[in-house]
């Protein structure tokens, strides 16, 4: 009898079989748009583009695209906010330090309503799909 | 008892169903369509998040079932108060015509539900899915649809040999998953399976009917039950391991 992990392996049966990390150990695209939305709202529901990258292990590149998607989407929001000035004295002029970003604000991602209705329902999706056997 | 012959001659000679098992065959397919309808609502509400494929496919499948079945259900209540037994006062046709165009739709839009499964549950290769497309346009819409229409067995067996394989990928599902959730799926694809097998055999007894239409409602609840479980919340227990 041929095992059926064996077949997977082949790419026989099983295309579509894999979990999140599953046998390919590639996440599906919903599920790094999950791993995003929940960094956001890990940090309190608005996240800076740095930690998200790192807080769902994206590269630039890739995180940038999704990004564009799931403000497309309405699942986050784009916000900037006026980076905080330093200023001090040196002699008779003062020298003001502007943010750290060359447009002078700071970009933030904020989740939305519709964005942690998705995180909530995420589970019962990842339930359904997984009980007629596709991965989300 | 009355009773009358079935839509399509499955012997040489009509045989015949009595008359209130129609009434039964109403409750279990309004009930498949109830169920399939929720899990098409399911799919969908699902589709709006993912944007999948599967997604769209079972969305797209379970509203074919709902159609199938709720024309089954609206044939069997017709038959049931047809109006010589029981005098009801509607009348859109003779028993014989309102059973033949249901029947006729019930085929069409299963089999298309059908289909859809099937597909889904291709394997992601290549060349499969380009051979199997190459083969939906040339060959599979000549041999089956005029199969459809020669007789009731034929039906089955190509709804048997569909489903056979949709079962058979939610048996590995099952055996790789191993939780309940999954083990539902598979149950309600393997009963609805039989019951299409149980009809082949109604030729010899008509009271397989009531066992292929109690198996039909067995894996439809199957599938009611995962839904339930996965709308509640539940923590997925692994069955065994």
């Amino acid at each position: 009898m041929v095992k059926v992990e064996n077949l997977e392996s082949r790419g026989v049966i099983g295309g579509s079989f894999d979990e999140d990390r599953g046998e390919s150990s590639r996440r599906s695209r919903v599920s790094i748009l999950r791993d995003i939305l929940r960094t956001i709202n890990n940090k309190g529901g608005r996240a800076k583009p740095t930690h998200i990258l790192y807080g769902a292990n994206l590269s630039y590149d890739r995180l940038k695209k999704h990004l564009e998607y799931l403000e497309a989407e309405g699942f986050v929001k784009k916000n900037k906010v006026e980076g905080k000035s330093k200023s001090y004295v040196k002699g008779k002029t003062e020298i003001k330090i502007e943010s750290k970003t060359e447009n002078g604000g700071q970009t933030y991602y904020e989740i939305t309503k519709k964005g942690l209705e998705f995180l909530s329902g995420y589970n019962k999706m990842k339930k359904f799909f997984d009980a007629f056997g596709f991965s989300v | 008892m009355p009773s009358v012959s079935i839509g399509i001659e499955l012997a040489s000679e009509p045989f015949l169903i009595p008359i209130w098992f129609y009434s039964y065959s109403f409750l279990v397919y309004a009930i498949s369509a109830l169920i399939s309808a929720l899990v098409a609502y399911f799919a969908y509400k699902f589709f709006k998040m993912t944007k999948t494929k599967s997604s769209l496919m079972l969305v797209f499948s379970f509203l074919f079932l709902t159609a199938a079945y709720s024309t089954l259900s609206f044939t069997s209540l017709y038959t049931y108060l047809y109006k010589p037994y029981f005098q009801v006062n509607f009348n859109l046709g003779s028993l014989s015509f309102v059973n033949s165009v249901g029947l006729s739709l019930y085929y069409i839009t299963s089999m298309i539900a059908y289909v859809a499964l099937f597909v889904m549950y291709l394997p992601e290769i290549k060349e499969l899915k380009k051979l199997f497309k190459r083969e939906i346009k040339s060959k599979l819409s000549v041999l089956y649809v005029p199969l459809w229409y020669q007789s009731l067995m034929d039906f089955h067996l190509v709804s048997i040999l569909i489903l056979a394989y949709v079962a058979l990928r939610n048996v590995a599902n099952f055996y790789k998953k191993r939780d309940v959730n999954s083990f539902l799926v598979m149950s309600a694809f393997i009963l609805i399976v039989s019951s299409h097998a149980a009809l082949l055999f109604l030729e010899f007894d008509p009271t397989i009917y009531i066992a292929a239409n109690t198996l039909l409602v067995a894996g439809f609840s199957s599938l009611l039950i995962m839904l339930i479980r996965v709308s509640s919340g539940g923590k997925s227990r692994k069955s065994r391991k």
